[in-house]
């Protein structure tokens, strides 16, 4: 855990750049400074690695209070990526990923090891690319080299000035993704800088949007959409997301919990039976991993001869991804005519039923208004 | 814009061209003009100097002095070339690789050397080289009086017991040179010096001022040798070649103009080693110019009124 | 072709003394680099950490206008103070690869991405270890182009030390132009060109190598 309290900084030439913050950086989580250039975000970060001090207030970490430490043992105890990547570009990647285990004198095995799970945590494989040199790399693998290199020496904590604002939208995506998908595995306290408002309700835990020095307003992206502090925090947002935010209500709240898919161990009969019972006449069938694998219908089970409830089952179903966008929901709509849609995860594992009732009437109902605007 | 600069460097170009051309510009008087080289020494400068007086006295002919050439012998390829009517040369020159090595007897033999310096540089160049005008230049070695007071040091003999020890200064060119050079030296006397570095002539004076040179090879004529209080070593074994000063001159020119050979030999045997050192003395240490020391000899010596 | 077996003479002659005097020539080139570099490097580094523009400007004047003082001036400068032979010289030419060496490494490590060496800092690199690991062999290739190209000036220019007493080839070519050996003046002026020609090509050779391993370009 980090903590700053009354912190602030001012420079030679008098101006106050950073006034009394006071900041809890929660552990594990990924924590966003956002606001407009100038506003401190990127000093507030550089305090806890040292790279710049602060000229009154104190910072701990874990409790210990950073003044006491040594500079550069701290920065070797923390990672930094920054918007230019900066990967040195005379060492090959291995080289470069190694920097900070070697600094700390790891043995060679271990940092053998090291570099080749983390090539592999960001889908670059080590074989090809331990060797190759940073100008051979697209910018977006720059970046996800320059992200390993700052876990290489198991960090609790990661520093991250404006990462990806210097990629192209694709990759820029791309590496959010992963971010939050490695994030899940790794669970470091992440000190995320940026100005991109999308980035931060993407990526964030916590979002802390400065304004000159000071912070405005501090919460999980939820809590900013839906209460905005002041005016400049609704202008910052921008109409457009606190409306979007405000629009269609994510599709798990649609899913009706009392659905269950058919199990692929269960008999015939059963089935059957739960069928005529629940006056539904199609339902998800998932494995014993809890796959989608297909729907069954009540037609298939009496019509046909078949031995085990696999084969009858239809698998040219097509699910709703949990994450999926509105255009591609209707799309399918127009495809099945399914009371209820089944709702898979991106590894198709079964989620629940919707009601696509519920679903086009909410839809509607926005719609509507929309149309009068 | 371009093209203005192109046409004015042209322009210039082509001044200084004809300019330099101008060998054959005719004098206010009517006469011509005849170009003397010299040595970047001051003797052959004071020998110019006087030519010069000679023939603006006696003739309506003018002379170019173009100084500080470098080496005799470009002097001489100047003089070939045409560039150069005459210059101040002397008799040792002979035995500077411009002859074939069966045609050049090396003698110290100065009258000898002298024959063979008319004779052969007349056959190859088409040069009168005149008779002598009195004085030698000559290397010889010099060291500190008092050192050789000490050590009791008269000839260049005696010098050899100590010289694995001393180091020795000389032009650039002594080192390297044939048969009058170091090689030669140390086979003739029998020694070595501990060091033998050349260097530009001012240099060696001020070596031995230093401290840096024990011992430097100086011309006879050298005015510092009186004023460094040097004490020249005599040459007892006969080493080094004579080299007596003489004007030398293109013939083509004096047979078309033969009263500047009236005037060359009116200069020979004109001016003595104690003279022309007393005259080197007076434009190197008293800072004279040289126009000056030599109108004044002329005067003396009533070639001039 | 007579001349060919003057010429082997001459050489069988005075191989000894050649060989000395391109030993000397070969000694004051190689010291005047060295100390050029030794104080260069350092100094150049120290520049690049300065803030002021004027202190910077100021040594970069002052390595300028020694540049511009024609050989032979500067060699009889050096003279009063140091006398003759070889300390002026080497002197001399110190003097003279200052600007070429310091402006070349100046540059090189100024030119370096500041990215890399704000990530360098931000890791944990020490001052010094960020300079030796970083910014110095990224700078590597303008130095050393630096560092040939002063290089075969200073194989050059200690031709003239020769007229101060310093030895070197330059004394072939002067004894051969005062004593009208044309033999001397090739044999002194043609192994200058080796020296240089072969000097320039080893430290090409050098920089090739050092490119190919190294990447500098992001």
């Amino acid at each position: 855990m980090i903590e700053l309290q009354k912190v602030n900084k001012v420079y030679e030439d008098g101006s106050h750049v950073l006034k009394d913050i006071d900041l809890l950086f929660e552990s594990g989580k990924i924590n966003v400074l956002i606001g407009p250039s100038g506003c401190g975000k990127t000093t507030t970060m550089r305090l806890l690695n040292r790279l710049t001090d602060h000229t009154e207030g104190e910072i701990f970490i874990d409790g210990k209070n950073i003044a006491g430490f040594n500079p550069i043992e701290l920065r070797r105890q923390m990672g930094y990526v920054i918007q230019s990547i900066g990967l040195f570009p005379h060492m090959n990647i291995y080289d470069n990923v190694a920097t900070v285990p070697r600094l700390l004198k790891w043995d060679k095995n271990k940092i053998d090891e090291r570099v080749t799970e983390l090539l592999e945590m960001v889908n670059l494989d080590p074989e090809q690319f331990k060797k190759r040199y940073p100008s051979e790399l697209s910018g977006g693998q720059q970046q996800r080299i320059g992200v390993i290199r700052a876990l290489a020496a198991e960090p609790s904590t990661i520093l991250m000035d404006e990462p990806f604002s210097a990629l192209d939208p694709i990759s820029r995506e791309q590496l959010q993704n992963e971010l939050v998908r490695l994030q899940k595995d790794i669970q470091k306290t992440i000190i995320f800088v940026t100005h991109d408002m999308d980035e931060a309700i993407k990526i964030a835990d916590q979002i802390i949007l400065m304004k000159d020095g000071e912070i405005v307003q501090q919460g999980t992206p939820t809590e900013l959409l839906t209460n905005p502090a002041n005016d400049f925090v609704r202008e910052f947002i921008g109409e457009d997301r606190l409306e979007n935010s405000k629009s269609m209500p994510l599709l798990s709240s649609f899913i009706d919990p009392l659905v269950q898919a058919i199990r692929l161990s269960e008999s015939r009969e059963s089935v059957i039976e739960r069928m005529l019972e629940q006056k539904s006449f199609t339902y998800p069938v998932v494995n014993v991993n809890n796959k989608l694998v297909g729907q069954l219908s009540l037609e298939a089970l009496l019509s046909g001869d078949f031995t085990r409830l696999e084969e009858a089952v239809d698998p040219s179903v097509r699910a709703l991804s949990i994450d999926q966008s509105l255009d591609d929901i209707f799309e399918h709509l127009e495809q099945q005519e399914m009371q209820n849609m089944p709702v898979v995860d991106q590894e198709n594992n079964f989620l629940g039923m919707i009601d696509m009732k519920n679903f086009i009437q909410s839809f509607r109902s926005l719609y509507g208004k929309r149309g009068e605007m | 814009m371009r093209k203005l600069l192109f046409a004015i460097s042209t322009l210039a170009l082509l001044f200084v061209l004809t300019a330099c051309g101008g060998k054959d510009k005719e004098t206010e008087a009517g006469g011509t003009y005849f170009e003397m080289g010299t040595q970047d020494y001051t003797d052959p400068k004071i020998i110019a100097h006087m030519v010069k007086e000679l023939v603006k006295d006696q003739t309506d002919h003018e002379v170019n002095i173009t100084e500080n050439i470098q080496a005799s012998p470009l002097i001489i390829t100047a003089m070939d070339k045409g560039d150069f009517d005459l210059a101040t040369l002397y008799s040792g020159e002979v035995y500077n690789n411009h002859f074939d090595d069966d045609k050049v007897e090396h003698t110290t033999d100065a009258n000898k050397t002298l024959a063979q310096a008319q004779e052969l540089f007349n056959e190859k160049f088409d040069l009168k080289w005149f008779d002598s005008l009195g004085f030698e230049n000559k290397y010889t070695i010099a060291i500190s009086d008092d050192y050789a007071k000490e050590k009791n040091i008269e000839t260049m003999s005696d010098l050899g017991e100590l010289a694995p020890e001393l180091t020795i200064g000389t032009d650039s060119a002594w080192i390297e040179r044939g048969d009058d050079g170091y090689r030669a030296f140390q086979e003739h006397y029998g020694y070595s010096f501990k060091k033998a570095v050349g260097m530009e002539i001012s240099l060696m004076y001020e070596g031995l001022k230093t401290g840096e040179l024990d011992a430097i090879t100086a011309y006879s004529v050298d005015p510092e040798i009186k004023e460094l209080n040097l004490k020249v070593l005599e040459d007892d074994e006969g080493f080094f070649p004579p080299s007596t000063a003489s004007l030398v001159a293109r013939n083509d020119k004096l047979k078309e103009y033969p009263e500047l050979e009236d005037i060359i030999n009116s200069m020979i045997d004109l001016i003595n080693e104690e003279e022309m050192t007393q005259l080197i003395y007076e434009v190197d240490i008293e800072k004279k110019e040289p126009k000056d020391v030599a109108k004044n000899f002329l005067v003396e010596k009533g070639l001039l009124k | 072709m007579g001349f060919i077996v003057d010429y082997l003479d001459f050489w069988k002659e005075r191989y000894i003394s050649i060989l000395e005097y391109t030993y000397q020539h070969l000694i004051m080139s190689v010291i005047s680099l060295l100390l050029g570099i030794l104080i260069t490097i350092p100094l150049a580094i120290l520049l690049t950490r300065f803030k002021s523009n004027f202190l910077k400007g100021l040594v970069f004047n002052i390595a300028n206008v020694f540049q511009t003082i024609p050989t032979i001036a500067m060699l009889a400068l050096m003279i009063p103070i140091l006398g003759i032979g070889m300390k002026p010289a080497v002197t001399a030419m110190f003097l003279y690869s200052l600007l070429p060496l310091l402006r070349n490494t100046y540059t090189g490590i100024k030119s370096i991405d500041p990215g890399v060496v704000e990530s360098a800092k931000g890791m944990g690199y020490s001052a010094f270890q960020s300079l030796v690991k970083i910014e110095l062999p990224l700078a590597m290739p303008y130095i050393m182009s630096g560092i040939r190209v002063t290089s075969v000036y200073i194989i050059s220019w200690v031709t003239m030390a020769a007229v101060i007493g310093a030895g070197g080839l330059g004394g072939l070519i002067i004894s051969g132009i005062g004593f009208n050996n044309k033999y001397l003046i090739f044999t002194g002026t043609i192994l200058a060109i080796i020296l240089a020609v072969g000097t320039d090509l080893i430290f090409g050779r050098i920089e090739k190598s050092r490119n190919k391993t190294r990447r500098k370009t992001i």
